[in-house]
């Protein structure tokens, strides 16, 4: 039997070093027996994943039924235009945005958004085909798709790096003037208006005022410290 | 009878959560769950098949152990589970793991076996240390029962052929809140142990094993009671780490401690059935000594610890239950609310955990088979340290669980009771 000798406690025979004071083991009389089972077992656990397949199935049945359902009725029932397009197109849209993040619930949030915006561009184009007019997808459909899904991506970086509640808001409301700004100018170039902003401008005005407002909280420790001393509950 | 062969009466049994039980799966994470280990070393090497059958064979007689917790719309409820399982599996070196509900088959207890110790480890809504350790005790009689020994009842080992009675799935706390006052809940900020976290699931064990008797001399010699010396011993460790720390403002330093209720408030619960104390020290008020610790400690159990002050105790937290406008709240909100009340003032509360389970009896033909219980409290739901007691024979064992890196509390704590003279044996999951 070995003692610390800084604790004075009794080591159990396996222990190399104080688990107490980091101490060595050093006994020259009795060195450490290796076959000595340690009272530990060595095998690490894992927590037993949780099957969440069942929901994902039944949400991609109830997918597939519609879209194959509404194919059916539109080829037998109610032929004419091909109508099931849009809605087959509108079950695989849906069944992105919520089958993936159920089942797999490590999914990363930005390649989940891109995917996610991959599918909805995909989408408009299908209703493009279907109306036979790509004019207004290409100039309104996709630029505010995609500025959307810079602006949520830009979002969750800031929040994987800053997660405080005033970066945060800050981010938000300027993301919020940024892409109403993007509509209105869109809009205008679309209906073939000189580009200039009306409305958007009292959008953009009120997130700079607040803007201002949290970046001054942010930057100034003293007022945050009086924020959270008259705030607290 | 269905067609899956269930009987239709069994479909329907279920259970209202204790008043204990209600806060635990609130504050579920993936990384947390209110897991207690309660663990016996055999005579001999575990036989994991043998194990198994006791297992099958005890837990139909423990109906509030064979559960699956669910979710109502204002509350969550248990409800008999009668899918396969759970079964004996070998033992792991981080005890105490996380356990998602709908993992194990639903079951909310595990059953380990490593050479010749059995751990079961049970979540905390089930029921206390109490009822834990009526489920492995009756296990490990019948364990030896397959073994062919003749193990008679009682103590802690129930007749498994005998019917479960009412009182042992009741909320007994419901029985005795009935004390016209409500004291106030204590809610000052204490002190916080800083350390380095440990990695994603991993739980520090430090085991010191010593003899009771000798403990119990000790403690005589200060006048004081064995949970008293202990309670005491584990507050001047805390307030050495806090000395150590150097932080410039100290505050009080407190342990949450559970009293078994049914010491008190006569009941056959297996369910919860304790509340908490919490004995504290406040180094602002001056220096204290250890014999000053121990008297204050001594005084604060001896003031606090009866049926009075407990039934108050018990009212004040059957209060919230009973509000109507609470009960009507859905569960979503009050699971929202309750988390942030815990972890704002509940966890704020008290430095480290420490739990006595006293000392152990088994039936006499039980005894030789068995050569020490351990008792491990789980993992802590912030970075500090829990303390679990439970002596067997004439063997106390004192088990730290941590989740960082550090032992100076541990390595205080140990280093006075050498220094009172207390022979003290060290065992540990650490590398």
């Amino acid at each position: 039997m070995s003692y610390c000798v800084n604790c004075g406690v009794e080591l159990e025979a396996t222990i190399k070093k104080c688990p107490l004071c980091e101490t060595p083991v050093m006994n020259p009389n009795e060195m450490v027996k290796e076959k000595e089972h340690s009272p530990f077992p060595e095998k690490l656990g894992q927590v037993e994943g949780i099957k969440r397949k069942d929901i994902g199935i039944l949400l991609s049945s109830v997918f597939v039924c519609v879209a194959v359902s509404c194919s059916l009725l539109n080829y037998f029932v109610f032929p004419g235009n091909r109508w099931s397009l849009l809605v087959v197109g509108f079950c695989g849209l849906m069944w992105t945005m919520t089958v993936p993040p159920v089942v797999v619930p490590k999914l990363r949030m930005r390649i989940s958004t891109l995917v996610n915006c991959l599918m909805v561009c995909i989408y408009l184009l299908l209703i493009g085909f279907f109306a036979d007019s790509f004019e207004w997808i290409w100039h309104l459909g996709l630029p505010i798709t995609m500025t959307v899904c810079i602006l949520i991506e830009i979002f969750l970086t800031v929040g994987k790096h800053k997660r405080t509640f005033l970066v945060l808001g800050s981010t938000f409301f300027a993301e919020v003037a940024i892409l109403c700004v993007v509509i209105e100018l869109l809009v205008q170039r679309y209906r073939g208006l000189p580009l200039h902003i009306h409305w958007s401008s009292i959008v953009l005005t009120v997130c700079v005022i607040l803007d201002i407002t949290l970046l001054t909280m942010l930057s100034r420790k003293r007022i945050r410290n009086e924020i959270q001393r008259r705030f607290h509950f | 009878m269905n067609k899956k062969g269930i009987d239709k009466k069994e479909e329907k049994i279920w259970y209202k959560l204790d008043l204990s039980a209600i806060v635990y799966p609130t504050l579920q994470r993936q990384d947390f769950s209110s897991v207690y280990r309660l663990s016996a070393l055999l005579d001999e090497e575990v036989k994991p098949q043998l194990l198994q059958e006791a297992l099958d064979a005890v837990l139909p007689r423990f109906p509030s152990y064979k559960v699956a917790i669910r979710r109502g719309f204002f509350w969550r409820y248990l409800e008999a589970n009668n899918r396969p399982g759970p079964f004996v599996k070998e033992d792991i070196k981080n005890p105490c793991m996380p356990m998602p509900f709908k993992s194990n088959n639903r079951y909310l207890l595990r059953v380990y076996y490593y050479k010749n110790k059995v751990s079961l480890e049970v979540h905390h809504s089930l029921g206390d240390g109490t009822g834990g350790m009526y489920l492995l005790h009756t296990m490990l009689a019948e364990y030896f029962r397959l073994r062919g020994e003749k193990i008679s009842t009682g103590y802690m080992v129930k007749d498994i052929h005998e019917k479960p009675s009412e009182g042992e799935t009741e909320d007994a706390y419901m029985r005795y809140a009935n004390a016209q006052v409500r004291p106030p809940r204590a809610s000052e900020k204490m002190y916080r142990i800083k350390g380095t976290p440990e990695p994603f699931y991993t739980l520090n064990m430090i085991v010191g094993i010593m003899p009771a008797n000798q403990v119990a001399a000790v403690a005589k010699g200060y006048n004081a009671s064995v949970t008293e010396y202990l309670n005491a011993v584990l507050l001047y460790a805390l307030l050495e780490k806090q000395k150590q720390d150097n932080r410039g403002k100290l505050r009080p330093v407190s342990l949450a401690m559970p009293v078994n209720l049914r010491r008190f408030f006569p009941s056959e619960t297996l369910r919860n059935f304790i509340t908490m104390v919490y004995p504290t020290i406040d180094p602002r008020l001056g220096d204290y000594t250890f014999e000053e610790i121990v008297v204050q400690v001594h005084h604060y159990m001896r003031y606090y610890i009866n049926d009075k002050f407990l039934r108050g105790d018990i009212t004040t937290n059957a209060a919230t239950q009973s509000n109507p406008v609470i009960r009507l709240v859905p569960l979503f909100i009050k699971d929202w609310v309750v988390r942030q009340f815990y972890k704002m003032v509940q966890d704020k509360n008290s430095s480290a955990g420490l739990t006595n389970m006293g000392i152990l009896k088994v039936p006499e033909d039980l005894r030789p088979h068995i050569k020490r219980f351990d008792i491990c409290m789980g993992q802590p739901f912030s970075r500090r340290t829990n303390c679990s007691i439970i002596t067997y024979e004439n063997e106390m064992t004192v088990t730290f669980a941590s989740a960082i890196k550090e032992s100076d509390v541990e390595r205080v704590f140990f280093r006075k009771l050498i220094k009172d003279g207390v022979p003290v044996k060290i065992e540990t999951n650490r590398n």
